[in-house]
């Protein structure tokens, strides 16, 4: 398997070296066989304006109506340890995933049963493909991206919002149940707000999700109990990015109170949970560690099992495997009225490392993953297609892994001159083939960068603007000299095991860099000490992610203002912002409109409005080159079971929200 | 004899105890902790962590405390209570440190006395033959086979025969039970499953030891069949089986014997290159993901538990050295 990968990669690299050092770069004969067992349909572009409104078939479940329900579950009624599903289902169920665009797919009717099998290598976890069939947010919106136009119910059934955008009534699904039978009701929200969010214990201090605007510094949410199924959240500032936060994986789960109240001194005296404290080894009083252990969702179930109300619950763990059950009051329904998933059980092994994860996949043996499917692996996925009955499906990928990002506040004097001189930047984006960078690392499945359409490819600029900078003195070598007189290094940081596309970025940007007399150097970390250097403020340049389909509605990843999950571009810009001027150093005042434009966008509730800012956010960050996009429109593929059905055919569809829906998927 | 046994205990404990405090320093001496990496994962899987949260986990993993608190409590419970803390990796499935190695540690110890079986099974009579023929076609073919099983890294060895299975035999030989037992109760269903996987890793994980074992084992015998006491022996007209076993192979064991000991930690702490490449489920991968995640009680149990054990088996392996050896002396 590694010799493979190896050869593989050895080969792209000599492909990329033969097509660039032919001055007219004929077309090499492996590079397209390369190509050809990858490509699977043409990609058409589709622009759609208006949300075509989904057909209901012609005997279409409606309110009233019976459900439908698994074989499995239908047993345990007859035998009178559940009751029917009239009784486990609200009274209007949720039709259908409504993240995945009718555009995408009509669904089918399905079959029920089986086993999904699925693969991930993060210790301790479930997989980041099943947190994400997990993950139950109160609405839904259809695609990636969110757009207040395409928004519709999930955990809840319906919501209102104050033209202010200050306040946000919500309605509940009548007769909605935990997984264990009891009701969700306005309880669980209220309990949720008070006993955990207000909770200072459980939560030290409100996060800005909950806070106008999402400023650090707003007031936190209130909220208000109308009836047992209706509730208010209110915010004192405008807060009209709420419903994208509602709509996202960021979204609050409501907690089970019934069950929770049982690990909560405002209901069960401490002294009664003392015993159970001790007995997980937390010292005397700690009842919030406690109350965290017992509100984990992956916990193994064993006496106190946690109630959920995703698709799956859990079954069984060990280090190795999860293993989940449907739900038997699972709150979805297909359009027939039958009650989800269609599949009975997922099997979601967690296995020593990826190329284990991908050994699996490509014997056939994981009938839904997305992890192990790198670009890097597309080829090697795609020998074995057949052979094994699985099919490789490279839907679009939710994020660009590898984009540039150059340090612009690293200590380093000399390096602080260079890289903040505008021209640096530009040279360094001008120096970059970007339709190369596709072609090697992305196997062709991307288009050129246009979010931030840094994009143009002419190395003479580049050594023109060096030139004009100062850098116009070499070394016996070739490379540029410093200000210092010294010859001028810029080192990437980048990862060493992940999906693939970061050292092959890095190691293709370093190429192009010397070509314009730049010395480069490779620096591949470890993830860990490759974060804690982008934090400390001491990386370079760094290779590193830029969500573009979910750009700007998810605040923790914005790359673009300086912060994707790691400082990006200007560490001490993003600590001078977040701690309102105590620590950091001042940015300049491009960048602190671009953060105050960002308070304006989460808070303003005018599709309009935020248009037009994160349009001008766009600008000045493209104007300043802050960041050095590669590509865009990169392939997330994933690896499904030749069998399964209601998959969406169409390659636009994003792999995650494909995955995200899994209730739908079914054995044909 | 006692006298010496009971000294040497003293000194374990002694030694055991500085042990304790140099894993717990060192596992801390990474800048962060374990919330920091945490953190950093559920980030990059794109999800929303914020200040706040981060200082709830700290609260939730009793980060919040002082270095000297947190290696108290660790050190308390386990004298205590014999509770080895929890992990902060699995915290989320409700497993302690003691849940995990007791889910790890049988397995692991399986496979590492199934390849000492198989090392000496094969190591012994291949190298008792090997060296009474010297020279022989059967010596030179185990002299070749030795050189590459010592020159091989196993691991590579691992992804050959991984390659091979599954590309001409469409086989996935990793783990070591098929997906339908590995969260199943033990039955004889599972325990025949895990023998049908189980030979792979013990011959790939044996097969440098073995090769080790011969080539030693052959040399120290070679210099022992042509000393006076067997010339001797053989005059006398002792059997030459019997003349063979009775004096030079007991004398060429030796070096075998006092490192049997060493054995002990090997035995709990697997084989971590072919465990990781093969996706076997012993305490190697567990201990080297725990050090990288810096889940330190847990990586911190088991280096301790490693240690323990080193020592005790050296204690052992002098002990039974001189049991088997009538000329060493305790001093």
């Amino acid at each position: 398997m590694k010799a493979l990968r190896t050869m593989l990669i050895a080969f792209i690299v000599l492909a990329t070296v033969t097509s660039c050092s032919s001055p007219t770069p004929t077309p090499v004969v492996e590079v397209q066989i390369q190509k050809e067992t990858v490509v699977i349909t043409e990609k058409e572009e589709v622009v759609v304006e208006v949300t075509p409104t989904p057909v209901p078939p012609p005997d279409a479940w409606k309110p009233g109506m019976p459900f439908g329900e698994a074989p499995m579950l239908s047993n345990l009624v007859e035998a009178g340890s559940l009751p029917p599903a009239e009784e486990r289902l609200p009274k209007i169920p949720c039709v259908g995933a409504k993240n995945i665009p009718s555009e995408w797919i009509t669904p089918e009717l399905g079959n029920y049963g089986g086993i999904l099998r699925m693969a991930d290598w993060l210790p301790g976890s479930w997989g980041l493909d099943v947190t994400w069939i997990y993950m139950e947010p109160w609405i839904h919106t259809a695609g990636i991206k969110f757009d207040s136009s395409k928004l519709a119910g999930n955990v809840m059934e319906s919501f209102e919002v104050t033209p202010d955008g200050k306040d946000f009534t919500f309605h509940m699904r009548e007769g909605m149940k935990w997984s264990d039978g009891e009701p969700l009701t306005t309880e669980d929200i209220r309990f949720w707000y008070e006993d955990v969010l207000l909770n200072e214990r459980i939560t030290p201090s409100v996060p800005a999700a909950y806070r106008s605007a999402q400023s650090p510094t707003g007031n936190p949410m209130k909220l208000e109990i109308v009836d047992e199924y209706t509730f208010t959240i209110s915010f004192d500032e405008p807060y009209g990015g709420f419903l994208a936060l509602l709509a996202s994986d960021q979204s609050p789960t409501p907690l089970p109170s019934h069950f929770l109240k049982q690990f909560h001194p405002d209901y069960t005296p401490l002294e009664k949970l003392e015993p159970l404290i001790a007995e997980n080894g937390f010292e005397p009083g700690e009842w919030w560690r406690l109350f965290g252990l017992m509100n984990n969702t992956i916990r193994d179930p064993g006496k106190y099992s946690r109630p959920n109300l995703s698709p799956w619950i859990v079954e069984s763990v060990t280090t190795q495997a999860f293993k989940l059950v449907r739900n038997p009051y699972y709150f979805k329904i297909d359009a027939w009225g039958n009650q989800l998933p269609y599949i009975d059980y997922i099997e979601a092994n967690i296995l020593g490392n990826a190329e284990a994860a991908l050994l699996k996949a490509t014997a056939g043996e994981v009938d839904l993953g997305a992890r192990m499917a790198s670009t890097s692996n597309l080829p090697v996925l795609k020998l074995y297609e057949e052979k094994n009955g699985y099919r490789v499906m490279p839907y679009k990928m939710h994020a660009l892994l590898a984009e540039l990002y150059v340090n612009l506040t690293n200590s380093d004097p000399i390096w602080r001159q260079v890289v903040n001189d505008i021209r640096f930047r530009q040279a360094l984006s001008y120096a970059i083939d970007r339709q190369q960078v596709i072609d090697a690392v992305y196997l062709g499945f991307a288009q050129l960068p246009s979010t931030i359409p840094l994009n143009e490819y002419n190395p003479d600029k580049a050594n023109q603007l060096l030139d004009e900078m100062g850098l116009d003195k070499r070394d016996a070598d070739g490379y540029r000299l410093g200000p210092d007189g010294k010859r001028f290094v810029i080192p990437i940081e980048t990862l060493a095991v992940e999906m693939g596309d970061e050292p092959a970025t890095a190691e293709l940007a370093a190429k192009f860099w010397e070509a314009v007399g730049l010395k480069v150097t490779i620096n591949a970390m470890e993830r860990s000490l490759f974060g804690n250097t982008a934090n400390a403020n001491e990386s370079h340049v760094i290779t590193w992610r830029a969500h573009y389909p979910r750009w700007p509605w998810v605040s923790t990843l914005k790359g673009y203002a300086g912060f994707e999950a790691y400082k990006t571009y200007a560490p001490l810009w993003w600590d001078w912002i977040q701690t309102n001027g105590a620590e950091g150093e001042q940015p300049p005042e491009e960048y602190i409109e671009i953060q105050d434009m960002l308070v304006e966008l989460w808070g303003t509730p005018d599709p309009a409005r935020q248009q037009e800012l994160w349009t001008n956010i766009k600008k000045i960050v493209t104007d300043n080159v802050w960041m050095i996009p590669t590509a865009e429109g990169t392939p997330y593929a994933v690896v499904v079971n030749a069998n399964l059905g209601n998959l969406p055919e169409t390659l636009d569809a994003y792999g995650l929200e494909v995955i995200a829906a899994a209730e739908m998927l079914y054995y044909k | 004899m006692v006298n010496y046994i009971l000294r040497r205990i003293a000194v374990l404990v002694v030694l055991l105890f500085f042990i304790t405090i140099i894993v717990f320093v060192l596992i801390q001496l990474p800048p962060g902790d374990y919330v920091t990496v945490h953190v950093m994962e559920l980030q990059a899987a794109g999800q929303n962590v914020q200040e706040a949260d981060i200082i709830a986990f700290k609260q939730l993993y009793g980060l919040d405390k002082t270095l000297h608190e947190q290696y108290f409590i660790w050190m308390r419970n386990i004298f205590i209570r014999g509770d080895f803390g929890m992990s902060f990796t699995f915290y989320g499935q409700g497993k302690s440190v003691a849940d995990l190695l007791a889910e790890r540690v049988p397995l692991t110890a399986a496979i590492s006395l199934l390849s000492t079986l198989f090392v000496y099974g094969m190591a012994v009579p291949i190298a008792i033959y090997s060296a009474t023929h010297q020279y022989s076609p059967f010596d030179y073919f185990w002299t070749l086979v030795g050189f590459i099983g010592l020159a091989t890294p196993s691991f590579l060895l691992a992804l050959i025969i991984m390659w091979i299975a599954f590309s001409k035999f469409n086989i996935t030989v990793i783990g070591l039970f098929s997906e339908e037992f590995v969260n199943a109760p033990w039955t004889v269903a599972k325990l025949n499953d895990f023998l049908k996987h189980v030979w792979i890793p013990v011959t790939i994980i044996g097969l440098s030891g073995t090769a080790g074992t011969i080539r030693s084992l052959r040399a120290t015998l070679l210099d022992e069949l042509n000393r006076q006491y067997v010339i001797t022996a053989r005059s006398k007209g002792l059997s030459e089986l019997k003349l063979l076993f009775k004096y030079p192979v007991r004398v060429a064991i030796n070096p075998t014997i006092s490192t049997i000991g060493w054995m002990l930690p090997t035995i709990i702490s697997g084989e971590v290159l072919v465990s990781m490449v093969m996706n076997i489920p012993t305490t190697g991968p567990l201990l080297l993901q725990a050090l990288l995640q810096q889940d330190m009680y847990l990586a911190g149990s088991i280096l301790l538990i490693l240690s323990a054990l080193t020592v005790i088996g050296t204690l052992l392996s002098d002990i039974l050295l001189a049991w088997w050896d009538p000329r060493i002396r305790y001093d």
